[in-house]
């Protein structure tokens, strides 16, 4: 019994750990430019099917096509950043979300129609060997998957905390008008942040993909994305990692001892009393409003 | 300017609820089928197969001299799996012209549409939704299923395992979606696991997407099951949950119904489904068969790619399945010069009995209670070339 | 910025007889739209008004109290598990219309607990916890809901006049639609409605100003919720069926993308709204009947076109004006009042 938790916990924290990858995108573009995007989940599957296109249609290898499906997948999010969310800033929040989930819809659907509407298998990238951690068995794409997570994850903590360009969009983040004065390029600065959101949509899409099959549906799981992101607190990229691993260890659990019904409600209900509790969930920082 | 701004705003919905009829009101001899279907939404996967089979079926039909003389025509309806949207094109349909036939693509739809249909339109009905309670004496007065329920495909899996087990008492593992049509078989299943004497040491239902199914792999192995039989799935979610109970060390037979084992989908998990068995209601190898129904899929299959596999999909089967049963059925009413309307339609359909469908099913076939009680048990040889079909055994019988 | 103020009063003012003028002009035409429209127009008038008060609703609680809500679906729902259940039961239809309404306020007052504490995204989110627990509940409670089966809902009757046909259903449907629309636009008038504004534009100054935040909060959820369970019930009594695949996530987007594209805070912009959600699939369908001459055997990629259409049209019209199709309207109304 006490073996099963632990071991389900060590899954949890690997499958948590995909969550993450997920939400830091999310986190980031929130905290640039204040914009919850609702296509995220999008992104990741078009990020896979970039990876899908070059691995599997054209039979490039992984060192080849895995560059490409990233650059492929920057360009596409710094498209949507200019063209179609720019022209609309300063508006309420609630047009910028409508936008994002038209943005969303339009990726579906072109991707069903360039790609297809069957569900296809990206090949197998990471080992499926599975990795013993003592008398634990860890199935080998969650583990490698949640190594690799954990390498992008510290490569850009690591530059968000000591590169210009992450003090500049720090800086944004803290407040924008004084970083444009102090000569920061905030319209550059909301490219790049969408730009770097898209690889990690990429990552993340691709080990969903790996998981769930690709299909142009596959941006149907951001919605668990989405209840880690809030239960960071939306503004805390090191919160994610936290509360992706919560997340991810309670789903486990709950599909363990309690079955699939569960997993789709508990996220959210934790979240709502985090909230309550804690309404900046549970890393954010408090907003100070003013008359 | 008020006025054409006034005009503005009407003419747009004007223009749309009275959008011009399509082209079918015209040819009134025709047959008209409807076929309701997932063309967009997470279920198009099978819905997009679905109607190739049915437009591949009716343009063999018709080259076959269509139903008694008359040609039958398919009209393609997208219901995105949602109730008010089915019916809505269902009733789009019916004001557009004569409606010979439709076709229900979810359990709800056909709830929704039974009673209206009993009472007013009074048409022949069909379903893709396998459900164990669409009878008569249901509510579901013309209804009928071109294939088993997800019962019946259940009993002829728990038959299977009875056979494959001979007198060991069996542990079997039931993994299914949480989903309407994921749950519906599952008390008939309980119940006849119990009657067979099986050791049922897991039941577990799962969600129909996940990023994770990590731990229905620990289920399974804690569980050690003989026997794993997989129900309720479309693409997702089972293949993974059976890649990794493998790398667990999980050997027991893996077994999966009708929609969740589309060969393409088997294929997806690679060597590790090898000796996978899934039942389904119909023929799928198509290559090598001499029946003339599957000699035709074979040529359409040809035409569209000379390297195809060699078999056919679930959905793709299921659209031969209906219209071959709608040819004959129309083709009797017509010949006895009956009114094509429910009633008579359904008493027809009752009537099969050791109907020849040139191949499509794996026997002649008879209705029963609506459906078609039988169905095939397929050997799945999967290597990472791809998918072999071997017919363990052809029209069971389901109990 | 004098001359700003007086083009914003004309614009108001002009917009309030163009909003009148519209839901005059529909009115007239929805009376004759039975007679004059076929079995499949007649359904789509009704599916439309149904939409239309879910809509109205949701407008009082995003575009009016500004409090953001992905869960408006559950509250639909709730109003259309409590009809079916009554008239199950035997209930009169005026019993079971109340109690709906009744049921779904109360629910949305539950629900709208967090928006106290939480606001904009966040406060959205937590409403999913709203829409997945009523999806829980609704399937797992078996022996009340009939689990994924759903309940059948019998065919209602007043004073012995039987709902038995879409054209009679629709003349039940459209008082409630059309009341629906009046009693929202007073709302504005009232007390209540303006403290609702107060909230949007800014709730801390709202309480400085005296207006109790928690009790209007609330009040716009449960509000909101109300038109929601009224929309339920009828379509319960319109479908005949009730189950949990009817009231999911996708549902409430649908609604919400009503709101916006339509136009928030604007009753003409509820129904813009509506109409262009439950039509734009068909209005496409007709696009590309026109575009194909063989529609038949594109009409799988033709679906999966429709839905990038669909994104790329809300897309557009958030664009060419953020208000939405009342935003649009009212542009294109001006550009021929100043040519005239």
């Amino acid at each position: 019994m006490i073996s099963t938790i632990v071991e389900l916990s060590l899954v949890g924290i690997a499958s948590g750990s995909i969550y993450a990858l997920g939400a830091m995108g999310f986190v980031l573009i929130y905290k640039a430019s204040g914009v919850f995007n609702f296509a995220m989940g999008e992104m990741m599957m078009i990020g896979a099917y970039f990876l899908y296109t070059g691995m599997v249609i054209f039979g490039l290898p992984l060192a080849a096509a895995l560059p490409l499906a990233l650059i492929a997948s920057a360009a596409t999010a710094a498209g949507i950043e200019r063209f179609l969310l720019r022209p609309l800033l300063g508006q309420p929040h609630e047009v910028l979300i409508k936008v994002l989930f038209g943005t969303g819809a339009m990726l579906r659907g072109l991707a069903g129609l360039v790609w297809g509407q069957d569900i296809v298998r990206l090949p197998e990238i990471l080992p499926r060997k599975p990795v013993f951690l003592g008398p634990f068995l860890i199935p080998g794409t969650l583990a490698w998957g949640m190594l690799a997570m954990f390498v992008v994850f510290g490569g850009f903590m690591l530059y968000y905390r000591f590169s210009r360009t992450g003090v500049a969009i720090r800086a944004t983040a803290e407040d924008q008008s004084t970083a444009e004065a102090m000569g920061i390029d905030i319209r550059g600065i909301f490219s790049f942040t969408w730009i770097v959101a898209g690889i990690l949509a990429t990552a993340a899409g691709i080990v969903g993909a790996s998981v769930n099959g690709l299909s142009p549906y596959l941006g149907n799981f951001a919605l668990e994305v989405i209840a880690v992101v809030l239960l960071a607190g939306l503004t805390s990229i090191g919160g994610t990692m936290v509360a992706g691993i919560i997340v991810g260890v309670m789903l486990t659990l709950l599909g363990y001892f309690l079955g699939g019904a569960w997993q789709q409600f508990m996220p959210y209900l934790l979240v709502l009393l985090v909230m309550l509790v804690r309404p900046r969930g549970l890393y954010g920082t408090k907003l100070v409003e003013r008359l | 300017m008020t006025t054409i701004t006034r005009r503005g705003a009407l003419a747009l919905p004007m223009a749309l609820a009275l959008a011009p009829r399509l082209s079918w009101a015209a040819d009134g001899d025709t047959i008209n089928l409807a076929m309701l279907a997932p063309l967009t939404g997470p279920y198009a996967f099978t819905g997009q197969r679905e109607i190739i089979g049915w437009q591949d079926a009716v343009d063999y039909a018709n080259a076959q001299g269509g139903a008694h003389g008359r040609k039958l025509k398919l009209i393609a309806l997208d219901s995105e799996y949602k109730v008010d949207v089915g019916v809505a094109q269902w009733k789009k349909a019916i004001a557009e012209g004569p409606v010979h036939f439709a076709k229900a693509d979810s359990i709800p739809l056909a709830r929704a549409m039974a009673p209206e249909n009993a009472d007013r339109y009074k048409m022949l009905l069909g379903t893709t939704a396998n459900g164990s309670h669409l009878t008569a004496k249901d509510g579901f007065s013309y209804f009928f299923i071109p294939a088993a329920t997800y019962s019946g495909l259940m009993s002829i899996a728990f038959g299977q395992i009875k056979k494959m087990a001979g007198n060991a008492k069996p542990k079997v593992a039931l993994v299914h979606s949480n989903i309407e049509f994921g749950r519906d078989p599952i008390p008939f299943a309980k119940e006849r696991a119990k009657d067979l004497g099986f050791d049922l040491v897991l039941e577990d239902e799962t969600a129909m997407t996940g990023v994770d199914v990590t731990a229905s792999a620990v289920k399974l192995r804690n569980a050690k099951p003989d026997f794993i039989v997989f129900h309720g799935y479309a693409g997702n979610v089972w293949p993974d949950i059976l890649r990794l109970s493998r790398d667990y060390g999980v050997t027991g037979q893996a077994m999966g119904t009708i929609w969740s084992v589309d060969p393409d989908t088997v294929k997806g998990i690679g060597p590790a489904a090898d000796g996978f068995i899934g039942i389904v209601p119909h023929t799928l190898q198509i290559k090598g068969s001499d029946a003339p129904a599957i000699k035709a899929i074979d040529g359409y299959m040809t035409r569209r790619d000379p390297k195809y596999p060699g078999y056919a999909g679930i959905g793709y089967m299921s659209g031969w399945a209906f219209v071959v049963l709608l040819r004959e059925i129309f083709s009797r009413a017509l010949a006895a010069g009956k009114p094509l309307d429910g009633p008579s339609l359904i008493e027809v359909a009752a009537g099969l009995k050791d109907f020849d469908t040139g191949g499509v099913f794996g026997k002649p076939v008879t209705m029963v209670d609506q459906n078609i009680p039988f169905g095939t048990v397929y050997r799945y040889g999967v290597t990472s070339a791809g998918v072999k079909l071997t017919p363990i055994a052809e029209g069971v019988q389901a109990s | 910025m004098a001359t700003m103020a007086a083009a914003t009063m004309r614009t108001a003012g002009r917009a309030t007889v163009l909003r009148w003028a519209a839901i005059v002009g529909l009115a007239a035409l929805a009376l004759a739209l039975p007679a004059i429209g076929n079995g499949y127009v007649t359904y789509m008038a009704c599916l439309i008004l149904i939409n239309v008060i879910a809509t109205i609703g949701l407008n009082v609680t995003v575009g009016y109290a500004g409090l953001l809500s992905i869960g408006h679906a559950a509250f639909v729902g709730m109003g259309a598990y409590v009809s079916a259940l009554l008239l199950i039961a035997g209930a009169p239809l005026p019993v079971a219309l109340v109690a709906a309404a009744v049921a779904a306020f109360l629910f949305g007052i539950v629900f709208g607990l967090p928006a106290i504490r939480i606001k904009g995204v966040h406060l959205a989110i937590s409403t999913l916890a709203a829409q997945f627990t009523f999806y829980f509940v609704a399937q797992r409670w078996t022996a009340v809901t009939h689990g994924d089966n759903g309940l059948q809902t019998p065919q209602v009757s007043l004073f012995g006049f039987s709902f038995d046909s879409d054209a009679r259903l629709y003349f039940l449907i459209l008082p409630f639609a059309v009341a629906s629309c009046l009693t929202a636009a007073n709302l504005f008038r009232t007390r209540v409605g303006r403290a609702f504004i107060a909230l949007r534009e800014r709730d801390y100054a709202a309480e400085v100003l005296g207006v109790n935040v928690v009790y209007y909060k609330l009040l716009a959820f449960a509000v909101g919720a109300t038109y929601a369970g009224i929309a339920g019930a009828l379509l319960s009594i319109f479908l005949r069926l009730v189950n949990p695949d009817q009231f999911v996530v996708s549902v409430s987007i649908f609604y919400l993308t009503a709101v916006l594209v339509g136009g928030r805070g604007s009753i003409l912009g509820s129904i813009l709204g509506a109409l262009f959600m439950t039509l734009l699939p068909e209005f496409m369908r007709v696009v590309a009947s026109g575009l194909i001459a063989d529609t038949s055997r594109y009409v799988g990629q033709l679906a999966t076109f429709r839905e990038f259409l669909f994104g790329a049209l809300i897309v557009l019209f958030l664009h060419l004006d953020p208000r939405g199709l009342v935003g649009l309207i009212e542009k294109f109304g001006g550009r021929i009042e100043f040519r005239g």
